[in-house]
């Protein structure tokens, strides 16, 4: 705060008020994220997918803060690693990242059943560099066309079969495998130079565990394609990775033109898949895939598995095999 | 209560009795309410939230909270201030959240939507286009397009473009009885104007469902323009000179706030010109002021226009922190300004008392006070602030709402407020609202 703004406000406030503040002004700034994100009016509202396609209040940001600060346990999983809060919040507070941390897993034998449902063995190849495909990769049947790509690029990589998840869903819900699943990635990863995903949450958790992560963008080489493309920013790759203009200019150099939806680059709108909202909740992760599907008016481009399931859109190496 | 939730599973209403439902909608913004949470204690609960998704939807819950007597409470995004909707009977939450359709016709440059709107996407999905809604009140992010209408909300622009009531083009409401309430669509109409019953209502005549609002081209052309002053006369008396100019904003900050704000003890002021001639209005308004023109004010002001984040963290530290909106005529406007920064410094616990005039008209202005206070005892520091501030306003020749309402808050100056129309609101009511079951409490 300004500190000629204090000496007036001191200046003018009167002696047993000055007292109380003494005590009270170390701590300003303080205080929990749960409890400050409660005091707001929810100003990020009006952004927030899950709030938008439930239309209850319950599960808008501030609410689920309320419902969090009273010990509820259930509207604190309706939400999703989108960080539209985050991105709309003055004081930057992610709601999920708050949220997460109150979760006890209940919802772990769901995630684990999923998991086992769509995991796969890959063949292994050697290689400098990992692509790692992530859980959802595998689930919306990306996993082949992503290596065909690759192959048909040259690019030269490995792949592993030790380890399918970067363990997200589990850390999501507050079930402690998550941490087992973290150690393996780490291990495994640590005998690459680097690892590439085609998914936006998996770089991102990697990165998150130091490891050397990049979206599989970067190694994709543009070719004619030609025509008009809705590019729908996957919510982590624009907010996380910040990747908002590699992938136009990437699409801008296989001549496509794009078109701009009113919830574009950073302030995009998620698609619903993310996370592990469509695995508790799977109709009202339709119902956000269902109005941002509306929001796209051309053929629908994006660079995240679960963004191209839920818009029924292609994935950037999708687009590229049809040319390749 | 248990026949209400039997009707409303057969007339295949979604609601909801769950305890995260009913904690969900059990208040609005009122400082008193968040202090409450603080204490992890609900100011009230409703025994059941019910999300209606069609206007025939809205009528079914009336019709049967209404055969029922069953209190009624209207919520639509629960940003406003004047302890309105708090289900203090229990009763019924109705969330108009599920009435959520925009059609946009360009050519008439209208919007209708569902009352549950929430407005700053509606925003969004105009400057898309190409366009602007215009009505930009603080709480745009937050706040739905039938909480507008039902509080007589003001937004920033209002200067230029006008008040809710004056950005409506038609509206659909249901009555407590369930009656579903259309007129023709028009631009404008002579005899009585019956939707403007609904207009800072507050839920008590029944739900809005339905709005259409006029909608103005993104201004391609705009210029900003800020000045300092010596005193609130001197300020005030600019943005009265430049009023013939037709800015789209102007604001007056006191020093405090112009200290907070901008890093200087001077007063301000912030002003902008929109649209084809901003440059020749912004040309002519430079050489009238009186003031000292200063670099980007307004700017800053436009960056941090929707940071609130001050209350919640002071708020959680136990400040109580509100604001007073009152419109004045010119005339007695800096005196009144006084009287009430004044008259809230002079409670004991107040922090800081500060005002800026945000809405502008030919005949007066509205003046907007913020006070933060760290009291020993929250509820009687408040209502001390409240009773001096509004007394003092009167006292001066200003009224007790600008633009949030009455609510619960301000129901004790009612009858300073309408006069004798008061008890012409209440037979309003008793013809409507037979039963009494709208927002039992609130404006009465
Ligand atoms: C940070 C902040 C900034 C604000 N800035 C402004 C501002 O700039 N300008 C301004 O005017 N106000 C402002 N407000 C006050 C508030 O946002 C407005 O009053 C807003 O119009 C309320 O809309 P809502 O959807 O949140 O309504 P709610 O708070 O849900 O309801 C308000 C009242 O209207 C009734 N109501 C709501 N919807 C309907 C409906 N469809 N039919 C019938 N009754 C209904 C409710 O029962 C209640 O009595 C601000 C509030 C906050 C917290
Ligand atoms: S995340 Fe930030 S903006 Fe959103 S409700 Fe919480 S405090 Fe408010």
């Amino acid at each position: 705060m300004n500190p000629k703004l204090i000496m007036r406000i001191l200046s003018q406030t009167d002696m047993k008020t000055k007292l109380r503040l003494a005590k009270v002004i170390p701590k300003l700034g303080s205080g929990d994220e749960i409890a400050k994100c409660m005091l707001c009016p929810n100003m990020c509202l009006y952004a927030c997918p899950v709030f938008d396609a439930e239309r209850r209040l319950t599960v808008s940001p501030s609410v689920k803060s309320r419902i969090a600060y009273f010990g509820g346990n259930e509207a604190i999983y309706h939400c999703l690693p989108c960080d539209a809060c985050k991105e709309n919040c003055r004081m930057e507070i992610s709601v999920n990242d708050s949220l997460r941390k109150l979760r006890n897993g209940k919802y772990g034998d769901k995630i684990d059943g999923w998991l086992k449902k769509i995991s796969k063995r890959t063949e292994e190849r050697d290689g400098r560099i990992l692509y790692f495909p992530g859980c959802r990769t595998f689930e919306f049947g990306l996993f082949e066309k992503n290596v065909e790509c690759l192959e048909k690029l040259g690019i030269d990589f490995a792949l592993t079969s030790e380890i399918v998840c970067c363990g997200m869903p589990y850390y999501e819900i507050g079930d402690k495998r998550y941490m087992e699943y973290f150690s393996r990635l780490k291990k495994v990863a640590s005998g690459y130079e680097r690892v590439i995903s085609s998914c936006p949450h998996c770089v991102s958790v990697m990165r998150e565990l130091g490891i050397r992560a990049e979206h599989l963008l970067t190694v994709l080489r543009p070719l004619k394609i030609g025509g008009t493309v809705s590019y729908h920013d996957p919510c982590l790759m624009a907010r996380k990775l910040c990747l908002v203009e590699e992938p136009r200019d990437f699409l801008k150099a296989c001549s496509l033109e794009i078109a701009e939806p009113a919830f574009s680059k950073k302030q995009t709108a998620c698609c619903g898949y993310g996370g592990v909202y469509r695995l508790l909740y799977p109709e009202n992760a339709e119902k956000i895939a269902e109005r941002r599907r509306k929001q796209l008016e051309f053929e629908v481009v994006t660079a995240c598995p679960a963004c191209s399931a839920a818009l029924r859109g292609k994935d950037l190496a999708e687009l590229l095999l049809e040319v390749l | 209560m248990s026949r209400v939730l039997e009707e409303l599973k057969s007339a295949g209403i979604a609601f909801s009795t769950d305890y995260e439902d009913l904690i969900a909608h059990c208040k609005d913004f009122n400082p008193l309410h968040q202090l409450k949470l603080i204490e992890k204690k609900t100011p009230a609960l409703p025994e059941v939230v019910v999300f209606p998704k069609s206007i025939e939807e809205v009528s079914e819950v009336l019709k049967i909270a209404n055969a029922l007597r069953i209190p009624v409470y209207v919520f639509g995004g629960a940003s406003g201030v004047i302890d309105s909707a708090t289900p203090y009977e229990g009763g019924i939450a109705l969330s108009t959240l599920g009435l959520d359709w925009i059609e946009i016709e360009e050519e008439n440059r209208t919007v209708t939507c569902g009352a549950g709107v929430v407005g700053g996407r509606l925003e969004k999905i105009l400057n898309h286009r190409g366009y602007s809604l215009r009505h930009i009140p603080q709480s745009l992010y937050c706040s739905t397009v039938g909480g507008w209408v039902a509080t007589a909300s003001s937004g920033q622009f209002s200067t230029g473009y006008g008040n809710i009531e004056d950005l409506i083009v038609s509206l659909k409401a249901v009555l407590p009885n369930g009656e579903i309430l259309e007129e023709r669509k028009t631009p404008r109409r002579a005899g009585v104007d019956l939707k403007r019953l609904f207009v800072g209502s507050e839920g008590l005549f029944g739900v809005i469902a339905e709005v259409t609002m006029k909608f103005f081209e993104l201004p391609k052309e705009s210029v900003k323009l800020s000045f300092e002053y010596d005193s609130i006369e001197s300020a005030l008396e600019d943005a009265k000179r430049f009023l013939s100019l037709k800015p789209a904003l102007m604001r007056v900050f006191d020093d405090e706030e112009t200290l907070r704000y901008f890093d200087s003890e001077a007063f301000s002021m912030i002003a902008i010109f929109e649209g084809n001639g901003a440059k020749e209005s912004g040309m002519i308004a430079r050489s009238i002021s009186k003031g000292k023109e200063v670099e980007g004010y307004t700017d800053i002001w436009l960056e941090k226009r929707f940071d609130v984040s001050d209350i919640s963290k002071i708020g959680v530290l136990g400040f109580v922190f509100d604001t007073i909106e009152v419109s004045c005529f010119w005339k007695p406007a800096a005196k009144l300004y006084r009287a009430v920064i004044e008259a809230i410094r002079r409670v004991e616990g107040t922090v800081t008392a500060s005002a800026h005039a945000s809405h502008f008209y030919e005949s007066g202005l509205c003046f907007y006070f913020t006070f933060a206070g760290f009291p020993a005892n929250a509820e009687g520091y408040y209502s001390e602030v409240w009773k001096r501030a509004i007394k003092a306003s009167l006292e001066n020749g200003g009224n007790t709402t600008h633009h949030h309402g009455i609510g619960r808050l301000r129901r004790a100056w009612m009858g300073e407020e309408f006069g004798s129309f008061l008890p012409l609101l209440k037979e309003l009511k008793f013809l409507i609202d037979r039963n009494n079951i709208m927002n039992r409490g609130v404006l009465q």
